[in-house]
């Protein structure tokens, strides 16, 4: 066995019996014991005999070791969401996106590091330490699932789950040099996720190539009656169109405001126009497409995810599960003392947040001009799918970051996910890969947007591009 | 600019049940301004038009007692009696 092989490379060595599922876990847990010190990605690793147990079965994923965000539920397993708050608090059930993930026969090897309950964009916001970046460990991986996104970055699992809520899982796809897809809202079920901001949140995972991306969303896909906003559709097969040619009268559109902002560095405005003439020698028609209400993304999910997060987190006070702080005098005092010694810096100020544009006064100004706005923004979108197949900008604004750079300046670490956050909060599919490197060998990456439920184009599409490339066959220094 | 009082500050803490130290006051003050200054780009938003809400459908499930049990989940609180959660008092006598 060596390093980095991909999803579809471990199937087929399985089936020539080149190797076995336990030489396979074997070989992967020991990258993990050998990198986990300095990339602190994994919170916890599963015993080999309880994975054998739990996790080897039959399914197109039979033998594919993988990790799992850690706050998505499995059961009996620790599930902090990064928070002291859950610190022991160990899940009653399986996630539904981890019963599709066994089924198909997915091995899980651990849980990984986050920011906590999600909020933020460098992994240094978890009660677990900061999270490194394999291609320089001065820098952030990008978050919130940052410890997925530094594993499979470091080949220390061939994939991992991720959630993304508004950048989640794109921008350290990005920051690390990897695939990181955001689903049609609904496609994949929310049932057994600790919710965040409900109404964008979704699983999704991290692969180092497209076709492996295609193959674990496969797995998740599928209505789930469990969750009320799980879309009625079938499960899918998202590799059987992988021919490595476009569709066929393939428009995509640029958004043109993304090469037009100041925010984009000069690198990647380059590797995106780049990526743009490589799409049109491939046959795709490029079209230039402004979208002037994407600008107010941001500020719209500030005010919509701080609200959904502080109605959320109240669930949080101790009663139920997680910590609870001692010697308290009466109910109010526990639930107050049990939430301050539980919560990190960011939460509190997120359900702050929320709760003034939530409050009866406030309301007007900002949540219902929030809302407002995301309806102009999917209406903005929608206009554009006339017109062309897919948009297409960069993921990120600039490559990863260093460790603390942003870390006290919550604008300037939000304006990270200026490209993530608008098809979010409208529920379009976006899928980001890998287009470049930077002078300094850093990860730049491409996203393709699509309209609800274009996953199967968006992947078509991605595919091909990326088997004109080689960006996905470069890997982080030191984890060869 | 909008800005935040030390007592506004107190007050949004008291409505989301969190106690903050005096250091995290300031802070938490400074922060929210900044925050709140920059969702304030959302007034300069003019809408062309009126646009449909995003369309919201009740979804149902057939209403069926399946069984369940209780235990795994009160095992995972910080205090329970069998059946119930375990709380400090409410009411002083």
């Amino acid at each position: 066995m060596k390093p980095f092989m991909t999803i579809k490379e471990l199937l087929y060595g399985i089936e020539q019996k080149q190797f076995s599922v336990e030489e396979i876990v074997d070989f992967y847990q020991k990258r993990i014991e050998k990198h986990n010190p300095t990339l602190n990605a994994f919170l916890e690793q599963f015993s080999t005999e309880s994975i054998k147990t739990e996790f080897f079965g039959e399914g197109f994923l039979a033998g594919i070791p993988g990790a799992i965000k850690n706050n998505v539920s499995i059961k009996h397993r620790r599930i902090t969401c990064g928070s002291k708050i859950l610190e022991n608090y160990k899940a009653p059930y399986n996630a539904t996106a981890i019963e599709r993930l066994r089924k198909s026969g997915g091995i899980i090897l651990g849980t990984t590091n986050m920011d906590e309950f999600a909020m933020g964009s460098s992994g240094e916001f978890s009660a677990y330490g900061d999270t490194k970046n394999p291609w320089d460990t001065q820098r952030t991986p990008g978050g919130s699932s940052a410890g997925s996104a530094a594993a499979v970055a470091a080949g220390l699992v061939p994939w991992a789950l991720g959630t993304e809520t508004g950048g989640s899982v794109r921008q350290p796809a990005a920051f690390c040099g990897l695939v990181g897809l955001y689903p049609t809202y609904g496609l994949f079920s929310r049932y057994g996720l600790v919710a965040f901001a409900s109404s964008t949140d979704q699983p999704a995972p991290f692969t180092k190539t497209v076709y492996d991306s295609a193959l674990v969303a496969s797995a998740l896909s599928g209505h789930d009656p469990k969750d009320s906003t799980s879309l009625p559709e079938p499960t899918k097969n998202f590799t059987k169109n992988l021919d490595g040619k476009l569709p066929s009268k393939l428009t995509i559109g640029v958004i043109k405001d993304s090469l037009e902002s100041d925010n984009v560095c000069d690198e990647i405005k380059g590797c995106f126009e780049q990526s743009i003439k490589h799409l049109e020698l491939l046959g795709a028609t490029i079209k230039y497409v402004s979208l002037p209400d994407l600008k107010y993304g941001i500020a719209a999910y500030f005010v919509l995810g701080y609200a959904e997060a502080a109605s959320n987190l109240s669930r949080f006070d101790g009663t139920f599960y997680g910590e609870r702080a001692k010697s308290v005098d009466n109910l109010i005092d526990m639930y107050v003392k049990t939430r301050h010694d539980g919560f990190g810096d960011e939460v509190k100020r997120r359900i702050l947040m929320g709760n003034y544009a939530l409050s009866s006064s406030h309301k007007k100004d900002y949540y219902e001009k929030a809302t407002h706005v995301r309806c102009a923004i999917r209406a903005e979108f929608d206009e554009a799918f006339k017109h062309v197949d897919l948009l297409i900008s960069p993921t990120t604004a600039t490559p990863a970051f260093k460790l603390g750079e942003l870390k006290q300046d919550p604008i300037a670490m939000y304006l990270n996910d200026y490209f993530n956050v608008p098809n979010c909060i409208t529920g379009m599919p976006a899928l980001s890969l890998p287009c470049g490197y930077t002078s300094e060998n850093l990860p730049m990456g491409i996203q393709f947007i699509g309209p609800r439920l274009s996953e199967e184009i968006i992947y078509k599409t991605a595919y091909a591009y990326e088997q004109s490339t080689n960006h996905h066959l470069i890997h982080p220094k030191g984890y060869e | 600019m909008t800005d935040f009082s030390r007592k506004e500050v107190l007050e949004l803490a008291e409505m989301s049940s969190l106690k903050l130290e005096e250091n995290e006051i300031e802070w938490l003050r400074e922060q929210l301004r900044k925050t709140i200054d920059y969702t304030h780009q959302l007034d300069k938003f003019k809408s062309k038009e009126e646009h449909d809400a995003v369309k919201t459908i009740n979804v149902f499930r057939e209403d069926k007692a399946i069984q369940s049990n209780s235990a795994p989940l009160l095992a995972q609180s910080p205090k329970t009696n069998e059946t119930y959660f375990v709380v400090p008092k409410i009411l002083d006598k």
